[in-house]
C-alpha cells in the first residue's frame, strides 16, 4: 500500500502541474456552469430544485474528459520508457496499476468538487429568504448522485486507463477510450436501436450510464448498481494489470 | 554477487538467450561485450527483474530473479538503454520519487546525496525536461544508484554522449565498481577494454569468450596466426608463394596487400615468410601476431560463430517445439 | 522432423490455446446462465460442454503451459493467464448478479419516493390476509427499456413485500402481441400498467374466449407506474374481498352462470376479476339475508317475492342492507316467448306495495314505446336513454349511450308520507321526451297494437326508469340502507356488455355506489415539501451567472496559469 500511496502521489502531482489539466478543468466548469444556468432558468417558476441534475450532464462531459486524463497513464511511460523503471522497482504491477488509478480518481474527484459550488448556490437560494411555499433542495438525490458520478468517474477512468496500457501512443488511447464511452453512453439507449430486445437489454446492462440514470440520479442507491461500478472498476484493473504485465513476457 | 547458470529466453520462437552462464563478483565491473540483438539487453533485463526467464537461473546476492523478483529488485540498480525519466519533474522530485519507491530510508536525504555523486547538485531544482543529454544520463545513473544498490546493472550508459561527457561517466562508473558489482553493456570495445574487469562477449544468445581483456587477446594469439603487409605482386601470387613457405596452413586476403597467414599449430613461421617475401624481391611492410585489438577479437569470435551456427541451426529449431 | 513439423506444431498449440479462452468462457456463460434462469437448461449444458472440452483441448495441446500453471510459475504469458482473467471477470458477473436479484435498495429521497409507503404496505398485507394473488402487467416495448427500469425499482418492491402475492410480468407488446392482447393492451399503453388477479392456478380470470380460443384476462388499467396507481389497484382488490355480491335465485332471475346474450356471466366475471366474491341467493330457502351480503341484486326475476322473502329483504334493509334491482315490464317478454306472464313487482304484489311504502317506488304495469325517429336498430322497443340526472352515481360524466329493451316505467311518490319522507329518492335515467308507457297490456297482447292513450291510463314521456333512494341526511346516522332500482334487466345481459360501453359504466358504477367501493380504495398522497417550485429573481440569477460562468472558470484558468509560469523558469 506504501507504493500504492507513493505512485498515486506522484500522478495527482503530475496532474495539477501540467496545464492540460487545468484546461480540462476550466472546461468543465463551463459547461457545467452553462448546463446549471440554464437550468436553472428552466425551472424558476415551473420545476422544484433539483441538485443532480447538473451532474446528469457532468456525467455525460466525463465521457469525453476522462480519457484526456487516462491517456497518457501508461502510453507516455512506455514511449518514454519509464515503464521499464517502474517494472524494475521493487514493487508489484498491480501496486502501479492501483496508484495510477487512484491519482487519476483523486484528480477526478478534485474536479467533481469543484462542483459542489452549484449544490451550494442551490442551498443558498432555497435557504437564504423566507418566502411561502419556499421549495426544499432534497439533500439525499444530491448526495446520491455524487456517489454514483464518483463511481461512474472511476469506473471510465479504469475504461480509459486500461486503452491507454494496451496502445503506446497516447492519441490512440485517448480515441479509443473515448469511443468505447461513448458507445458505453449510448447503450443506455440501445432498444431503440436494436431490433432484438434481449440483445438490447444485454447492451443496455453493461451501459454506464444505465446504472445511475435511474437509480443514482434520483436519489436510489441500488446495491447492484454499486457493485456494477466497483465490479468494472476492479475487473478494469485487473485487466490492466495483466496487460502490463504481459509486457514482462513478451520483451 | 551475480551469478547466472544456462539461462535462456525465447520469444516464442526466437530464442534470444541460449543457456549462457557467468559470474560477477563484488568489486568487478563486468563488461557486456556484442553487436546489437546479441541478447545484452536481455540478460540485463532479466537480472533487472523486469522480466522472467524461460529456464535456467539468475541469482543476484544469492537471491533467484524470478522467485525473489522484489527483494533482488531492491538491491540493483538498474538504468535501461533509454533514460527512464519523467520530464515534467524536477531533478530532485524524481530522484526522491524513485528512492521512496524502492523504500529507502530518508530518500530526500539519498536524492541529493546521489545528485552530489554524479555532480547534478546545481541542477536539483531543475525540471528534467530542460536538462542537456550528457545531463539526462547523468540523472539516471543517479536514479540507479540512489538507494546504494549492491548490484548495478547498466544498459549502454555512454550512448549518445560526447566524448568528454564519456571520460566523466566512465570516472564515475570506475568509482562506483570499486565496491559494488557492475555489469555494463556496450557495443564500443575500447570502452569495455578500459573500463572493465572482465569482459563477457555475446552474440545471437551465445556466450562467445569471457575473461579480463588482457587474457583474451592472449588466448587469441595462440591461435597462432599473423597479419602480413606485403607490396609487390598481385594478391593471388603473393598468396600463392606463401602458402607454399613450409608451417603455413593457410592464406587469406582480407585486403589488397595484407594476408593473414596461419601456421600449422606449434610452428612459428615468421622468419620463414620474411625470408621468402624477401627472396621474391617483394617489400615486407608489417608482419605481426593477428588479434591484437579487441576490435580484432570481436570480429574473429563472431566469425566462428556463424560457421558452428550454420550446421546448429536447424536442430535449434527442431528442439524448441519437441 | 520434417521441416513442417515445427509450423503444424505451433498451429495445434495456438488453436488449441484459443479453444482454452473459448472453453473458459463457456464455463463461465454456463454458470451465469444457470444463476439467471435457475435450471439445468440445455443451453447450460452445451455450454458446460464446450468449456471442459475447450480447456481438455488447451491442456493436450500446450501440455507445458498446462503443467507450468499448476506449479504456480508462469513460463510466459499465455492461455492460462487469460483463462484466469476470464474467470476472474466471470466471478464479478456471478457477484453482480445475486446482488441484483437481492434487490437491496436505499432511497435517500427526502419523502422516501421510491419506498413502498406505509397505505401501501397495508394494502399488501391485507391482500395477503384475504388470499389473493395478483399480477402486475407491464407494458414495455424496446423503446421503453429507460422506463420499465425506472418503473422496475417500484415494482420490484411490491414484489419482495408482496412476498409471492405480487408477480411482475412485463410484456413487449412488439414481441408478444398476443399475449398483450391476452392483458388487453391497446395502442398507447406502452409505458403502463394492469392489474391482474389470479386464481388457485395461478392464471388470471378469463373475461372472455375470443374467436380462435384466444382467452381475454380480466385486466384492471392502472397508467403509469406511479406508486399511487398501483397501490390504488392493489386496494381496489383487497378492498374487494371484503366484498360480497348475492344474486337472488327462484323467481326465473337471469342466471350468472348463462353465458349466452340473455345470461349474466359476464357480470360475474367482472365482479371476480376485480376480486368481489359473487354468490347465489335461494331467499325463499334461507330465510334471512346472510350476513356478509354487502349487496343483493334481483336480476330479471319473473315470478313475485313472497311475504317471508320481502320481510328477509325489509329486515336486510333495515340493518343497512344494500339491494339492486332490475326489473322487466310484465307480459311483454311473455308475450314474444310465449311463458306465464311477468308478475314480479305486479302492483298489488307484497313487494311492490312495501317498496311504495317504505321507499315511494314503485314499477309500472306499463313498458316504453320509443316514438323519436332516430331509433337505437329501429326499434321502438328500445328507448333511447338521453337523460342522465346529474346523480353522485354518475362521478365521471360520460356521454355513452345505455341500451336497453323492453323498460318498464317506475313513479316516485309526490307527496310522501312520514315513512317515505325518510328517504331521498334521486332519479337516475330517463327516456326522452317522444317516448310513452303503454299500460294496456291487454290490448297489446290481443291486438298487437301500440298507441298513445292518456285515458287508457299510458304515461307521457320522458320515462323515469332508473331511480336511487337512500336515507335524509337526518336519517342517516344508525344504518344506511340503498336502493337501485332499473326498470330494465337487459341492460345487464352478456350480450349489451359485451358491446356497449355505456351499460359496464353504469353496471360498475351502480354496483360502486350501492357497496361503497371507491370510498374504500382512495389512497392519500404524500405532501412533499421539495416538490415546490423553485422562485429565483432576475437579479439573483444574474449574479449566479457571472460567479459560475466567470469567476470561478477565471479562477482555475488563472491558477493554471499561474503554475504554468511558476514551472516555465524552472
Amino acid at each position: 500500500m506504501r507504493s500504492v500511496r507513493i505512485i498515486a502521489r506522484r500522478e495527482l502531482t503530475q496532474y495539477f502541474t501540467s496545464p492540460i489539466a487545468y484546461l480540462v478543468a476550466f472546461a468543465i466548469l463551463m459547461l457545467t456552469g452553462w448546463q446549471f444556468n440554464v437550468d436553472l432558468a428552466r425551472r424558476v417558476g415551473t420545476l422544484p430544485p433539483d441538485g443532480a441534475a447538473v451532474l446528469g450532464a457532468f456525467g455525460f462531459f466525463t465521457v469525453f474528459f476522462a480519457p484526456l486524463l487516462t491517456m497518457r497513464l501508461f502510453a507516455e511511460e512506455a514511449r518514454e520508457g519509464t515503464l521499464e523503471l517502474m517494472l524494475t522497482m521493487p514493487v508489484r504491477d498491480s501496486d502501479i496499476v492501483l496508484g495510477k488509478f487512484i491519482g487519476a480518481w483523486l484528480y477526478f474527484s478534485a474536479i467533481l468538487a469543484l462542483t459542489l459550488v452549484y449544490q451550494g448556490i442551490w442551498l443558498a437560494i432555497t435557504t437564504a429568504r423566507a418566502y411561502e411555499l419556499r421549495p426544499e433542495l432534497d439533500i439525499g438525490p444530491v448526495i446520491s448522485a455524487y456517489m454514483g458520478i464518483w463511481l461512474f468517474g472511476g469506473a471510465t477512468l479504469a475504461i480509459g486507463m486500461l486503452f491507454s496500457a494496451i496502445t503506446e501512443n497516447q492519441i490512440v488511447a485517448g480515441y479509443l477510450s473515448m469511443s468505447a464511452l461513448f458507445i458505453l453512453w449510448l447503450g443506455d439507449f440501445s432498444g431503440s436501436v436494436i431490433q432484438n430486445r434481449a440483445l438490447a437489454q444485454a447492451v443496455r446492462t453493461l451501459s454506464l450510464q444505465a446504472h445511475y440514470s435511474t437509480s443514482f440520479l434520483i436519489g436510489v442507491i441500488r446495491f447492484e448498481d454499486v457493485v456494477f461500478f466497483v465490479g468494472l472498476i476492479v475487473a478494469m484493473l485487473f485487466i490492466t494489470t495483466r496487460v502490463v504485465e504481459s509486457r514482462r513476457w513478451r520483451g | 554477487m551475480i551469478e547466472v547458470h544456462n539461462l535462456t529466453k525465447r520469444y516464442g520462437r526466437f530464442v534470444a538467450l541460449d543457456r549462457i552462464s557467468f559470474r560477477a563478483h563484488q568489486g568487478e565491473i563486468v563488461g557486456f561485450l556484442g553487436p546489437n540483438g546479441a541478447g545484452k539487453t536481455t540478460t540485463m533485463r532479466i537480472l533487472s527483474g523486469y522480466m522472467p526467464p524461460t529456464d535456467g537461473a539468475a541469482k543476484v546476492a544469492g537471491l533467484d530473479v524470478f522467485e525473489d523478483s522484489l527483494e533482488v529488485r531492491r538491491r540493483v540498480g538498474y538504468l535501461p538503454e533509454t533514460v527512464p525519466l519523467y520530464r515534467d519533474m524536477t531533478t530532485r522530485g524524481y530522484l526522491k520519487f524513485v528512492a521512496e519507491l524502492r523504500g529507502t530510508p530518508h530518500p530526500k536525504q539519498r536524492a541529493d546525496e546521489a545528485l552530489e555523486r554524479v555532480g547534478m547538485q546545481d541542477r536539483a531544482r531543475s525540471l528534467i525536461r530542460s536538462l542537456s543529454k550528457g545531463m539526462r544520463q547523468r540523472v539516471g545513473l543517479a536514479q540507479a544508484i540512489v538507494h546504494d544498490p549492491q548490484v548495478l546493472i547498466l544498459d549502454e550508459p555512454t550512448i549518445g554522449l560526447d566524448p568528454h561527457q564519456v571520460q566523466d561517466l566512465r570516472a564515475l562508473i570506475r568509482e562506483l565498481g570499486r565496491t559494488r558489482t557492475v555489469l555494463l553493456s556496450t557495443h564500443i570495445l575500447s570502452e569495455a577494454e578500459q573500463l572493465c574487469d572482465r569482459i563477457v562477449i555475446i552474440d545471437r544468445g551465445h556466450i562467445v569468450a569471457q575473461d579480463t581483456p588482457d587474457r583474451l587477446r592472449e588466448t587469441l594469439f595462440q591461435g597462432g596466426r599473423l597479419f602480413v603487409r606485403v607490396d609487390g605482386d598481385t594478391p593471388q601470387a603473393v598468396a600463392r608463394v606463401l602458402g607454399r613457405v613450409r608451417g603455413v596452413e593457410k592464406v587469406e586476403t582480407p585486403r589488397d596487400g595484407e594476408y593473414i597467414v596461419r601456421a600449422r599449430a606449434g610452428q612459428d613461421v615468421r622468419a620463414a615468410l620474411a625470408e621468402t617475401v624477401v627472396e621474391h624481391g617483394w617489400a615486407l611492410l608489417e608482419l605481426r601476431p593477428w588479434a591484437t585489438t579487441l576490435e580484432e577479437i570481436f570480429l574473429e569470435l563472431t566469425s566462428r560463430m556463424d560457421a558452428t551456427h550454420a550446421s546448429k541451426a536447424p536442430k535449434r529449431k527442431g528442439r524448441g517445439y519437441a | 522432423m520434417n521441416a513442417q513439423n515445427p509450423t503444424s506444431a505451433s498451429l495445434r498449440e495456438k488453436l488449441t490455446a484459443w479453444a482454452g479462452v473459448v472453453g473458459g468462457i463457456a464455463l463461465v456463460l454456463a454458470g451465469l446462465l444457470y444463476l439467471l434462469t435457475g435450471q439445468l437448461s440445455a443451453a447450460v449444458f452445451v455450454c458446460v460442454l464446450v468449456g471442459v472440452g475447450g480447456l481438455s483441448a488447451w491442456v493436450w495441446g500446450n501440455p507445458d503451459e498446462f503443467q507450468a500453471w499448476l506449479a504456480g510459475r508462469q513460463t510466459r504469458y499465455g492461455t492460462a493467464s487469460v483463462l484466469v482473467t476470464v474467470l476472474f471477470v466471470g466471478l464479478i458477473a456471478y457477484a453482480y448478479v445475486l446482488v441484483d436479484r437481492a434487490n437491496i435498495t436505499a432511497d435517500l429521497t427526502r419523502v422516501q419516493r421510491y419506498t413502498l409507503n406505509a397505505p401501501t404496505r397495508e394494502a399488501i398485507s391485507q391482500l395477503r390476509e384475504r388470499g389473493f394473488r395478483v399480477q402486475l402487467v407491464g407494458f414495455f416495448t424496446r423503446n421503453k427499456l429507460r422506463e420499465q427500469e425506472a418503473a422496475d425499482l417500484i415494482t420490484r418492491q411490491y414484489e419482495a413485500e408482496g412476498r409471492g402475492v405480487i408477480e411482475v410480468l412485463y410484456i413487449d407488446p412488439d414481441e408478444e402481441p398476443d399475449l398483450a392482447a391476452r392483458y388487453n393492451y391497446q395502442p398507447g399503453f406502452d409505458g403502463t400498467f394492469a392489474l391482474v388477479v389470479l386464481d388457485e392456478q395461478g392464471q388470471p380470470f378469463v373475461r372472455e374466449m375470443e374467436e380462435g380460443g384466444q382467452p381475454r384476462y380480466m385486466t384492471l388499467y392502472l397508467g403509469e407506474p406511479t406508486e399511487r396507481n398501483i397501490t390504488t389497484g392493489l386496494k381496489t382488490v383487497a378492498s374487494a374481498g371484503a366484498f360480497k355480491v348475492y344474486f337472488t335465485v327462484g323467481h326465473g332471475e337471469r342466471s350468472l352462470t348463462q353465458v349466452d346474450d340473455n345470461g349474466i356471466s359476464r357480470l360475474r366475471a367482472s365482479l371476480e376479476g376485480q376480486g368481489i366474491a359473487a354468490e347465489e341467493l335461494p331467499l325463499a330457502e334461507v330465510k334471512r339475508v346472510p350476513e356478509d351480503a354487502d349487496l343483493v341484486l334481483i336480476v330479471g326475476a319473473w315470478q313475485p317475492l313472497s311475504e317471508a322473502e320481502v320481510q328477509a329483504l325489509d329486515e336486510y334493509l333495515q340493518r343497512g342492507g344494500r339491494l339492486g334491482i332490475f326489473a322487466d315490464p310484465p307480459i311483454l317478454e311473455a308475450a314474444i316467448v310465449g311463458e306465464a306472464a311477468n308478475r314480479f313487482l305486479a302492483e298489488g304484489t307484497p313487494f311492490s306495495d312495501y317498496l311504495w311504502d317504505e321507499f315511494g317506488v314503485r314499477l309500472r304495469d306499463a313498458f316504453v314505446i320509443e316514438t323519436q325517429p332516430d331509433l337505437v336498430n329501429g326499434s321502438e322497443w328500445m328507448p333511447i336513454i338521453n337523460t342522465i340526472a346529474p346523480h353522485t352515481i354518475m362521478s365521471d360524466v360520460r356521454d355513452e349511450p345505455i341500451s336497453m329493451r323492453f323498460a318498464r316505467p317506475i313513479t316516485l311518490v309526490d307527496a310522501p308520507d312520514e315513512r317515505q319522507g325518510r328517504y331521498m329518492r334521486e332519479p337516475l335515467l330517463f327516456t326522452s321526451e317522444a317516448s310513452f308507457g303503454e299500460a294496456n297490456i291487454e290490448e297489446f297482447l290481443t291486438n298487437s297494437r301500440v298507441e298513445y292513450n292518456p285515458a287508457e291510463g299510458d304515461i307521457p314521456g320522458p320515462l323515469l326508469v332508473g331511480v336511487t333512494v337512500r336515507r335524509q341526511l337526518e336519517f342517516q346516522e344508525e344504518v344506511q340502507p340503498r336502493l337501485v332500482i332499473i326498470g330494465d334487466s337487459d341492460v345487464l345481459k352478456n350480450e349489451y356488455v359485451k358491446s356497449v360501453p355505456g351499460n359496464v359504466f353504469l353496471w360498475t358504477d351502480v354496483v360502486d355506489w350501492l357497496t361503497g367501493f371507491s370510498e374504500a380504495v382512495s389512497f392519500a398522497p404524500v405532501s412533499d415539501p421539495t416538490l415546490l417550485k423553485l422562485v429565483v429573481s432576475a437579479q439573483e440569477r444574474k449574479t449566479i451567472a457571472v460567479v459560475t460562468m466567470i469567476v470561478l472558470p477565471g479562477l482555475v484558468l488563472l491558477s493554471g496559469l499561474a503554475v504554468w509560469w511558476y514551472r516555465r523558469r524552472l
